[in-house]
C-alpha cells in the first residue's frame, strides 16, 4: 500500500533521512497526526465496518441486526424500481447543476478580476447568497417560485405566458427549480472565490505577449484564461460532483421528495429508509452501492482531465 | 465591507485585458453584466426582507406585493415570542464556539505533520484522507448513529462537534497544509536552531503567519455549522437543544389544524439568521479571500 | 445462533474501537447542556409529555396547570416535538424509545399508522386494568372512535382527537349561487356522482379557474375508492382492492378521465394551496376533510368572493357514507413506575374540559365525545354538519404489517403518477402500477 502511495507524488514529499532525525520525525509526525487519526478510525473506518455489516442484516435499530447475507444488495438490483429511479434523478440534477454551477462562478470571477471600480461591492453582493441558510433559502425560493402567489410566475404571466409552470410541484420543473436555487446560493459563493484564486496565478507575461500579438480580449479569454484555469474547473468539478451526487437537504426541506418522486434523489430514498421506515440494513446497501458511485465517477473524472486539463509550466 | 481583492499581493494579471485596449465599451459591458447578475443576487434578498414585513394574508394573495402595504415589524417580535428562537440562535452560537477552536487546534496539527515532517507512512495517511472526501456521509451516518445512540450522546452536541476537534475534515487540512507548505522553511529552521520544540515552532512562528488560512477556516467552520441542517435534525429531539437551522422548520410546518399560516414569519426568522453570518463576512471579507488566495488552493 | 452472538461480538468491537476514540475527545467538546432530569431529589412522581399536537396553543400548558393543582406531588413536563411534518415526530420517538428517553406520555396516532408498530414494538402499553381499577365510564366517548384504541382486544387509550376523513367537498356557495345553483342541503348526501363530474367541468376556467380538486393522499384515494362502493385496501391491510373489485377500478378510472383525459382537474403543481385558493375563489369544490369547512369559513375575507358551504357524498348502496373515521391519542409507554398517575392525567386531557379546548384552544378536531359536540354546537352551529359522518361512517384500514409509512407514500406518490396530465401515462399501465406498488408494501415483513 505505501509503495502505491508513494508513487503518487506530492510537493512536500521528499527522501528520507537519517536514523536519528528520522526517529524525530517519526515521533513528531505521529503526534501531530494522532488527533486526525483518531477520527478516521472512530468516526471513518469503525462506522465504515460497522455499515459493511449492517448492510448484510436485516436491522430496525430497536431489535438486534440479523444477518440475512447480500439479500440486501440482490434487493437493491431486482426488486426496488426507486433503486433506479433515485439514481437516475441524482445524475440528472448533478450533471445539470455542477457543469452551469462551475461555468457560471468561473465567469463572474472573470468579470470580478477586472481592474475597475465598485467591485468589493459586487464580490459581496455575490457570495451574499451562500450564507443564507440553506432552510431559508429553500423557503424564499418556494415563495418565489410559488405556483400560484410567485412573483416570479406572476411576471412570467404578464410577459405573456399564460400557463406558467408550477416549479417545485410540477414533476417537469421540480429539478430545474432545484437547480435555480442551487445555482443562486452556489455561483458567488466559496467555489467562485477559489477560481479567483485562480485567476491570480495567472502570470501576466502570457497577456503581454498575446497583446503584442494583437488578440482581442475574448481570444486572451478563450486561448490564455479559460485554458490556463483549467486546473481550477477540474477541482470544482470533482468537489462538485461529490457533492452534487449527494444532494439532499434542498430537495429534502423544498419538496419531500416531491410529486411523483419527483425529487426523490438517491440520498433521499437512503433516509427513507434508514430513518423512515427503520431499514437500517437495507439502507447501509444503499450507501455502500453510493460510495462506489462516487469513487467511480472521481476515478473516471481523474483520467478524463488528461485529455483536457493544462497544467501551465509541465 | 471595503476589503478588495486589489489588496491582495498579486500579479493582477487578467486585469490587463483592460489595462491595454480599454475602451469604454468594453468597461461599460462588464458593469452591465455585474450589474444583471447583482441584481439577480440581490432580488431573493430583498425579497426576503420584504416579506418578512408582510402580513401573510398579503404574502398569500394572488397578486404578490413587492413592498408590504403596512410594515408589519411585529413580525420579528413574534418570531422571539412564538418559538424559542433567540435560544436556538444561542445554540447555534454555542457550537461554531466549541467547533471554531477545534478545526484551529486539530486542523492545524494535522496540516503541519503532513506540511513539515518526513515520517514513514505519511504518503499513505495522505492520501487516505483526500479519500474520505469521496465517500459520501451516508456510509458512516447510520453506524456514527447507532454508536453515538450506544453511548447516550444523542441528544447532546458531541455528535455534532466532536469531529472538528478531530481534525476538522479533509478540506480544511487540505487547505491548512496547502498554506503552511507556502511559507519558507527558513523561518522554522532559524527557531530549531534557536532550540525551539516543534510545538513552539508550530505556535511562535507558523500560527501567527497562518492568520488568513485560519481565518478562512473558522469562516468555512461558522457558515457549516450555522447553516447544518442535517446533523442537528437527526441527533437533537429536544426543543430546547435545537439548533436555529433547524427550529426554523418551526415555521414552515403549517399543521393540518386551523391555525393561521406562519410564512411571514418564517421569512423574518430567515432574515434574522442571516444577519449574523452577512456581518461576520462583512468584517472578515478580506482575509478570507486571502486565505484561499494564498493557500495555494487554486492547485 | 453461535455466528449471530460472534457477528454481534464483532460489531461490538468496531463500535469500541470508535469508543475509545470518542471518549479521548469527548472532554473537550462535552456539550454546556446537561442532560436528564430523572433523579431522586425530584418531585415523587416526574413525567414527560412528548408531543407535537396542539404545541404553540398554550393547551398542553393549561391541561398540566390544572392536572398539577389537583395533584401537587406531580411535575409533568412538556417536551414539544418539532418534525416539519408531523410523520417526522415518530422518527425521533423510536429513536427516543432506542435510547430509553422516550416520554412516559406519547402519542402514536392510528390515523399515521404508527399505533399497531408501537404496540408490536412493545412500547405503548394496554390500559385494560387500569379501566378496571378506575371503574371508568367508556361510554363518555363515541363508541367508533374509541374502537380504534384497541388492537388484539386490548385497550391502549381514551379517543382525543377524530374526525371522519376526507369526506366532505367544501364549497364555495358564491360560484353555485353565480350559476343559479339551489345550495344542496350540507348534511343530505343528495348530490350525485355525475353532478359532481358535472360541476367539476362547468366550474371550471381555463386558466382562471378550477372545478374540484381531488388531492391524491391517502386520505382522498381511500374515500375516493368508498365512494364507488370499494376500498382501497381489504379490512386485514393485506390486500389492495384495485385491480380486484371492479368498483374500486372505477373509482380511479373516473379521476383519470377527469384528470388526464378532460384536464379539468388542476395537476400536481398547479394549485400549491387550495385553501388559500378557495378563499380567493379560484376553486369551487376542494375535496377535503369536513373540518376544512371550518378552517375555510374563519379564513373567508371577503364573502363576495366566497362563502362556506359543504357538499357531502352521496350515500354507497350499502347505506353508509363514504369516508375514513380516523382519530388518535396519547398512550402510556411500558415500563413506567407511575402508569396510575399517567393514566389520571390521560383522562385529564381527554376529559370533556380537555377535549373541549384541544377543539377550541388548541384548534385541533376533536369531536370524540358526544358532550363535547353539544358544547361545540353551541359554541358554533357549523358542527351539527360533521355529525352524520362521525355517526355512520366506516373506519380506516391499516396495513397488517404496521408499514403505515410506507403504505401512504407508495399511495400518494403513485398517484399522483397514474393522474398527471402533464406526463401521462395509459390508465391500465399507471393503475397497474399503483396498484402493485401498494401491495408490494403491504407483502413486506411486519414493521
Amino acid at each position: 500500500m505505501a509503495t502505491l502511495a508513494s508513487r503518487l507524488k506530492f510537493p512536500g514529499m521528499s527522501e528520507r533521512l537519517t536514523t536519528t532525525k528520522q526517529r524525530r520525525e517519526n515521533f513528531y509526525g505521529y503526534l501531530f497526526l494522532t488527533p486526525w487519526l483518531l477520527g478516521f478510525f472512530g468516526l471513518f473506518i469503525g462506522p465504515g465496518l460497522g455499515s459493511l455489516y449492517f448492510s448484510l442484516t436485516k436491522y430496525d435499530v430497536l431489535s438486534p441486526p440479523e444477518w440475512i447475507g447480500l439479500d440486501n444488495y440482490i434487493k437493491m438490483f431486482t426488486d426496488d424500481p426507486l433503486f433506479y429511479t433515485s439514481l437516475g434523478r441524482t445524475f440528472y440534477y448533478a450533471g445539470l447543476g455542477v457543469p452551469l454551477g462551475v461555468i457560471g462562478s468561473m465567469f463572474l470571477a472573470i468579470l470580478l478580476n477586472a481592474k475597475l471600480r465598485g467591485l468589493a461591492m459586487y464580490r459581496t453582493l455575490f457570495f451574499m447568497p451562500s450564507l443564507v441558510p440553506i432552510v431559508a433559502s429553500v423557503v424564499l425560493w418556494k415563495w418565489l417560485l410559488h405556483a400560484d402567489f410567485g412573483i416570479i410566475n406572476q411576471w412570467l404571466i404578464d410577459m405573456g405566458w399564460s400557463d406558467p409552470p408550477g416549479w417545485f410541484g410540477d414533476r417537469r420543473w421540480a429539478i430545474p427549480s432545484l437547480i435555480m436555487m442551487g445555482l443562486w446560493q452556489g455561483l458567488g459563493g466559496t467555489r467562485m472565490i477559489i477560481f479567483l484564486a485562480g485567476l491570480q496565478g495567472i502570470p501576466e507575461s502570457l497577456y503581454e505577449a498575446a497583446s503584442i500579438d494583437g488578440a482581442t480580449a475574448f481570444h486572451k479569454l478563450r486561448h490564455v484564461t479559460i485554458p490556463l484555469l483549467t486546473p481550477t474547473i477540474f477541482f470544482n468539478m470533482v468537489l462538485g460532483v461529490i457533492g452534487g451526487l449527494q444532494v439532499f437537504t434542498a430537495a429534502f426541506v423544498a419538496t419531500e421528495g416531491g410529486s411523483g418522486f419527483a425529487t426523490t434523489f438517491y440520498s433521499l430514498h437512503l433516509y427513507r429508509h434508514a430513518f423512515d421506515y427503520w431499514n437500517m440494513g437495507y439502507a447501509s446497501s444503499l450507501a455502500w452501492f453510493f460510495a462506489f458511485v462516487i469513487v467511480s465517477m472521481t476515478i473516471w473524472q481523474l483520467r478524463l482531465s488528461r485529455r483536457w486539463v493544462f497544467y501551465y509550466g509541465s | 465591507m471595503a476589503a478588495t481583492i486589489e489588496r491582495i499581493p498579486s500579479t493582477d494579471i487578467s486585469g490587463d485585458v483592460y489595462r491595454r485596449g480599454r475602451t469604454h465599451i468594453q468597461k461599460a459591458v462588464t458593469y452591465i453584466l455585474l450589474t444583471a447578475a447583482g441584481l439577480m443576487f440581490a432580488f431573493p434578498l430583498f425579497w426576503t426582507v420584504s416579506s418578512s414585513l408582510q402580513t401573510w394574508q398579503e404574502l398569500r394573495s394572488y397578486e404578490p406585493h413587492l413592498f408590504p402595504s403596512i410594515p408589519q415589524w411585529a413580525n420579528y417580535a413574534q418570531v422571539f415570542q412564538s418559538v424559542p428562537f433567540a435560544r436556538w440562535m444561542g445554540n447555534s452560537f454555542l457550537i461554531t464556539a466549541i467547533t471554531i477552536p477545534g478545526v484551529i487546534i486539530t486542523g492545524s496539527l494535522t496540516a503541519y505533520s503532513f506540511a513539515r515532517f518526513n515520517y514513514i507512512g505519511k504518503e499513505f495517511w495522505f492520501v487516505l484522507m483526500l479519500g474520505t472526501m469521496m465517500i459520501p456521509t451516508q456510509v458512516t451516518l447510520i453506524p456514527q448513529y447507532v454508536l453515538f445512540f450506544n453511548l447516550k450522546l444523542i441528544n447532546t452536541y458531541v455528535p455534532l462537534t466532536i469531529g472538528s476537534w478531530l481534525g476538522g475534515g479533509a478540506f480544511m487540512i487540505f487547505l491548512l497544509r496547502q498554506f503552511i507548505m507556502s511559507i519558507p522553511r527558513d523561518l522554522d529552521e532559524a527557531a530549531l536552531m534557536d532550540g525551539a520544540s516543534p510545538i513552539r515552532i508550530l505556535w511562535g512562528v507558523l500560527l501567527p503567519l497562518m492568520k488568513p488560512a485560519l481565518t478562512t477556516v473558522a469562516i468555512l467552520q461558522f457558515l457549516g455549522d450555522w447553516n447544518e441542517f442535517f446533523g442537528p435534525f437527526i441527533y437533537l429531539s429536544k426543543v430546547e437543544l435545537f439548533t436555529a437551522a433547524v427550529g426554523l422548520r418551526f415555521f414552515q410546518n403549517i399543521p393540518l389544524e386551523s391555525r393561521d399560516p406562519r410564512d411571514h414569519l418564517l421569512m423574518a426568522a430567515a432574515a434574522i439568521m442571516t444577519i449574523p453570518v452577512i456581518t461576520l463576512f462583512a468584517a472578515a471579507q478580506r482575509y478570507f479571500i486571502q486565505g484561499v488566495v494564498l493557500s495555494g488552493l487554486k492547485v | 445462533m453461535k455466528d449471530h452472538v460472534s457477528r454481534r461480538s464483532f460489531l461490538q468491537g468496531a463500535l469500541a474501537v470508535s469508543a475509545g476514540a470518542l471518549a479521548a475527545c469527548v472532554a473537550p467538546a462535552a456539550p454546556a447542556e446537561e442532560m436528564g432530569d430523572e433523579g431522586a431529589a425530584m418531585e415523587p412522581v416526574h413525567l414527560r409529555w412528548d408531543t407535537f399536537r396542539g404545541i404553540g396553543s398554550g393547551w398542553n400548558e393549561e391541561r398540566i396547570e390544572t392536572f398539577t393543582e389537583m395533584h401537587s406531588d406531580v411535575t409533568i413536563e412538556l417536551r414539544p416535538l418539532a418534525g416539519s411534518g408531523q410523520q417526522d415526530n415518530y422518527a425521533k420517538m423510536y429513536a427516543a424509545q432506542a435510547a430509553g428517553d422516550l416520554g412516559e406520555i406519547i402519542a402514536f396516532d392510528p390515523s399515521h399508522y404508527h399505533f399497531w408498530r408501537a404496540i408490536n414494538k412493545n412500547i405503548i402499553m394496554p390500559i385494560d386494568e387500569l379501566v378496571a381499577a378506575d371503574g371508568t365510564d367508556l361510554s363518555q366517548w363515541f363508541e367508533h372512535f374509541l374502537g380504534l384504541q384497541y388492537y388484539q382486544g386490548k385497550l391502549y387509550g381514551f379517543p382525543s382527537w377524530g374526525w371522519a376523513g376526507f369526506d366532505t367537498l367544501v364549497t364555495n356557495a358564491v360560484h353555485l349561487e353565480e350559476a343559479g345553483i339551489d345550495l344542496p342541503n350540507p348534511t343530505g348526501h343528495d348530490v350525485s356522482i355525475d353532478t359532481i363530474d358535472e360541476w367539476a367541468h362547468s366550474f371550471y376556467v381555463e386558466g382562471e379557474r378550477f372545478g374540484l380538486n381531488i388531492s391524491h393522499n391517502e386520505a382522498t384515494v381511500v374515500v375516493l375508492c368508498r365512494l364507488f362502493g370499494s376500498s382501497l385496501i381489504n379490512e386485514e391491510g393485506t390486500k389492495c382492492l384495485l385491480l380486484d373489485d371492479p368498483n374500486a377500478t372505477e373509482a380511479m378510472r373516473w379521476a383519470y378521465k377527469l384528470g388526464v383525459e378532460e384536464q379539468v382537474l388542476p395537476a400536481p403543481g398547479d394549485l400549491e394551496n387550495t385553501g388559500g385558493a378557495l378563499v380567493a375563489g379560484l376553486l369551487t369544490l376542494n375535496w377535503c376533510g369536513s373540518l376544512c369547512v371550518r378552517n375555510f369559513k374563519n379564513q373567508i375575507e371577503d364573502e363576495t368572493v366566497a362563502k362556506a358551504w359543504q357538499v357531502l357524498f352521496p350515500l354507497r348502496e350499502d347505506g353508509r357514507i363514504p369516508s375514513q373515521l380516523r382519530g388518535g391519542t396519547w398512550n402510556l409507554r411500558t415500563d413506567q413506575d407511575h402508569a396510575d398517575i399517567g393514566y389520571q392525567f390521560l383522562l385529564h386531557i381527554a376529559g370533556h374540559d380537555g377535549s373541549l379546548d384541544f377543539n377550541l384552544v388548541a384548534r385541533n378536531f376533536a369531536m370524540v365525545r358526544p358532550d363535547v359536540v353539544q358544547s361545540l354546537i353551541d359554541e358554533d352551529p357549523i358542527h351539527e354538519w360533521f355529525i352524520p359522518s362521525l355517526e355512520n361512517g366506516i373506519p380506516a384500514h391499516a396495513p397488517a404489517n404496521s408499514r403505515g409509512r410506507e403504505y401512504t407514500s407508495a399511495v400518494q406518490q403513485w398517484t399522483d403518477l397514474l393522474l398527471d396530465p402533464h406526463q401521462p401515462v395509459e390508465f391500465e399501465k399507471g393503475l397497474q402500477d399503483l396498484h402493485d406498488n401498494i401491495q408490494a408494501v403491504l407483502d413486506e415483513d411486519p414493521a
